[in-house]
């Protein structure tokens, strides 16, 4: 057994110096979130692990967070003798030490390095979403020229440069002058060494990047006319490819704290439930939308007591107005209509009729970017003045989202028995103590549900509930059998709920839709048909609308899987979802592993089958199977 | 199967302090994915992370390999009960961790 890291007990000082670091990490969303990946793969491998086990607890609690942060620390200062080595390099300096001065072991990391390492990630990432991933370390040598375009402070073109449509790929940053921050062209900054390694590249990686052919625009997600997700920045092939270069597992925790990135909003415990849209329209600002998140992961009292300081703070800054979302959504073609037609038309965000839109507050210049109220994931505002904000940004209509837990499906089936349901283990989940809302989840937009299965493979579910839309997206694009089983378990589960929250706690939930939910259970019975008819049901009741079993074909998903990213994808479905991007846009590149397959003396065992390697580099067309509708 | 947690704080602080607030300790009740559960008295101002050393160590798991929840979300060790608003008789689930790549069972 592995000896327990309890947290030393250190002071508040040092607590609350922590809680800012984490909040920092949070506010930057998505893009942080890769690096912690990054990092995660990291401690897969036990021999990391134990090279830094012992000292990872630093800090007061041994989350996540911190450990891969400390992650992060340690692989920078790893790579600084190699950082040091490019700069003697270049500046034909033969006095540069050729040995840096190591991290100490003994000593933990102040909080100084690692914000300097964070704000470091950060710089790099302006340029490609993959690069920070890394601290940089595996970046391209192509962006060599880029020292310019590199800043401290992310920022994202000028509001006066149209936004490329297509993301520009990260060796095409420096030829892209809108993206040079204030520094001169002759100026000179002082790069971090893990930027000087990133210039530099490993060895493997400039020759696999040589033979990867450049993502075409029409495989990267931002392609795809979506109406609010102009700047979406685009899940690269390269992103995946580099996420699980080694061919590494997803384990809960990432994806759980993936997800509450994603759910963010929410509010802090105090401002529990009073109304879903006052919650919703309470809490805007990233801060407080990560400080929230790290109240609700437990982080204590401090955490809590920093969100309430930063969302009033927020309040205060920032500039939200709120838009009447469309009444007449309903987004036909996303839900069940031919996908030739939703590819032809993309249709417009599945906005709901009482969904608040949110302007994203312009960021405070030298600070970390401020993300959109509860949507962390959203790429960081543009940096600029903020009386050119109201006029530039574009309006966003966000739908809300809340994102389970993995293991709520794993409880609600009793570790994925199909003959299982067990409601009265998970009854307690969506108390609105816990989830925010007076009315069970019914009042978000969307649901979403990770899904192991079986330990080995991560799927994703999502409900729309005014939809009555269920969806169900498997990485590897097959077993019709486990998506119906799925998809009528959460419906099944969200009836019963619906009824139980209704009744006992007689709540707000809306007539049409309790009226809806009724009918539905009276004409469905249990099982796969319920799926079908949740799915398929109408907006309005007693209409039917019809949908294609298996219309995935016409999903030009150009992705192949290795046998290691499905968590990654399921991430990937998840976060496209909560930006109101329909399956139908989907797009996903990933360029054939060419890595051979891990050492099964190191990290997970991965037993090669025959039908994994059929899976590996071939494409998958089917990534979107849409519930049978029967 | 109870298990008194913090006793030792309860030996050497003052008895008058706790025996006049018999409302701090509380029941928690630790659950596992297979129903089996195990009672802990809890103090409201200890830190679960005693509670779940001690129930890695009664059921020889590895900590780092279990996750609390409790309704559903998850609880870190440095947290209190008196924090998470914990009443007697609440249940933490355990539940084991996940792991996935792309295979299936």
């Amino acid at each position: 057994m592995m000896p327990f890291t309890a947290p030393p007990s250190s002071g508040r000082k040092r607590r609350a110096e922590a809680h800012s670091l984490v909040e920092m990490c949070l506010t930057s969303g998505r893009r942080a979130f890769l690096s912690f990946v990054w990092a995660a793969n990291l401690l897969r491998s036990p021999k990391r692990r134990r090279m830094v086990g012992g000292k990872v607890p630093w800090c007061c609690f041994n989350t996540l967070q911190h450990r891969y942060l400390h992650q992060a620390v340690i692989k920078a200062s790893k790579t600084s003798r190699a950082a040091s080595c490019v700069a003697a390099a270049r500046t034909g300096d033969r006095s540069m030490p050729t040995r840096r001065p190591r991290l100490e072991r003994d000593a933990s990391p102040t909080l100084e390095s690692l914000k300097d390492s964070v704000r470091t990630t950060l710089a790099t990432q302006t340029s490609d979403v993959a690069a920070l991933s890394h601290s940089g370390l595996q970046l391209s040598d192509a962006s060599a020229g880029a020292s310019s375009s590199l800043t401290e402070v992310p920022c994202q073109p000028p509001a006066s440069v149209p936004l490329p449509e297509v993301f520009p790929h990260e060796s095409d940053m420096s030829a892209d002058g809108s993206w040079r921050d204030s520094l001169g062209p002759g100026e000179a900054r002082e790069l971090p060494a893990a930027l000087l390694v990133a210039r530099a590249g490993t060895p493997l990686l400039s020759a696999y990047q040589a033979r990867r052919p450049k993502p075409k625009p029409s495989t990267c997600v931002a392609a795809t006319p979506v109406g609010p997700a102009t700047n979406l920045q685009p899940l690269h092939a390269s992103d995946l490819a580099r996420l699980l270069g080694n061919n590494t597992w997803l384990n809960d925790e990432v994806i759980n704290f993936y997800m509450l990135l994603i759910t963010g909003p929410a509010s802090s415990r105090k401002q529990a439930v009073v109304s879903a849209v006052a919650a919703a329209a309470s809490n805007r600002g990233a801060a407080a939308a990560a400080a929230a998140a790290v109240a609700a992961a437990g982080l204590g009292a401090v955490a809590a007591a920093g969100a309430k300081r930063r969302a009033t703070q927020q309040r205060k800054e920032s500039m939200c107005t709120a838009i009447e979302g469309d009444p007449a959504a309903p987004s036909e073609a996303v839900c069940v209509g031919t996908v030739a037609a939703a590819v032809a038309a993309p249709p417009p965000p599945p906005a709901i009729a009482s969904s608040k839109a949110l302007e994203v507050p312009p960021a405070p210049p030298g600070d970390f970017p401020s993300l959109g109220g509860g949507h962390i994931l959203l790429p960081p505002p543009p940096l600029q003045q903020p009386q050119q904000q109201q006029n530039l940004q574009p309006k966003k209509r966000l739908c809300s989202v809340f994102a389970f837990n993995s293991f709520f499906f794993s409880t609600l089936t009793g570790r994925g028995n199909r003959k299982c349901f067990k409601y009265d283990d998970v009854r307690r989940w969506t108390l609105p103590s816990r989830t925010y809302t007076a009315d069970c989840v019914s009042s978000r937009d969307l649901l979403l549900f990770p899904i192991n299965h079986g330990n080995c493979h991560w799927c994703l579910a999502a409900i729309w509930p005014r939809q009555r839309l269920v969806q169900y997206f498997d990485s590897l694009g097959e077993t019709r059998g486990t998506a119906d089983w799925v998809m009528s378990t959460l419906v099944r589960w969200l009836v019963k709920d619906l009824e139980d929250k209704g009744v006992t706690r007689g709540s707000v939930v809306r007539e049409e839709e309790a009226k809806a939910v009724a009918a539905k259970d009276a004409a469905a019975p249990p099982g796969g048909a319920a799926a079908a008819a949740a799915a398929a049901a109408a907006a309005g009741p007693g209409r039917r609308r019809r949908a294609h079993a298996g219309s995935a074909e016409g999903v030009a998903a150009d992705a192949t899987l290795d046998h290691s990213s499905c968590g990654v994808f399921a991430c990937a479905f998840a976060e496209l979802l909560a930006r109101g991007v329909p399956p139908a846009a989907f797009r996903f590149s990933q360029p054939p592993c060419i890595e051979t397959p891990k050492n099964p003396k190191e990290g997970v065992n991965i037993n090669m089958t025959n039908r994994m390697k059929d899976n590996a580099y071939t494409a998958i067309k089917a990534i979107v199977p849409y519930p049978r509708i029967k | 199967m109870a298990e008194q947690i913090g006793e030792n704080e309860h030996q050497k602080k003052p008895p008058f302090k706790e025996e006049g607030n018999p409302a701090n300790v509380i029941n928690l009740v630790v659950k596992d994915q297979t129903g089996n559960e195990v009672h802990f008295k809890v103090k409201m101002k200890t830190k679960l992370d005693k509670v779940f050393t001690a129930y890695c160590n009664k059921k020889g798991q590895d900590p780092s390999t279990v996750r609390f929840l409790y309704d559903g979300t998850r609880v870190h060790g440095h947290s209190t009960p008196d924090e998470l608003g914990m009443e007697d008789g609440d249940v933490l689930d355990c539940v084991i961790e996940q792991l996935g790549g792309c295979c299936r069972a």
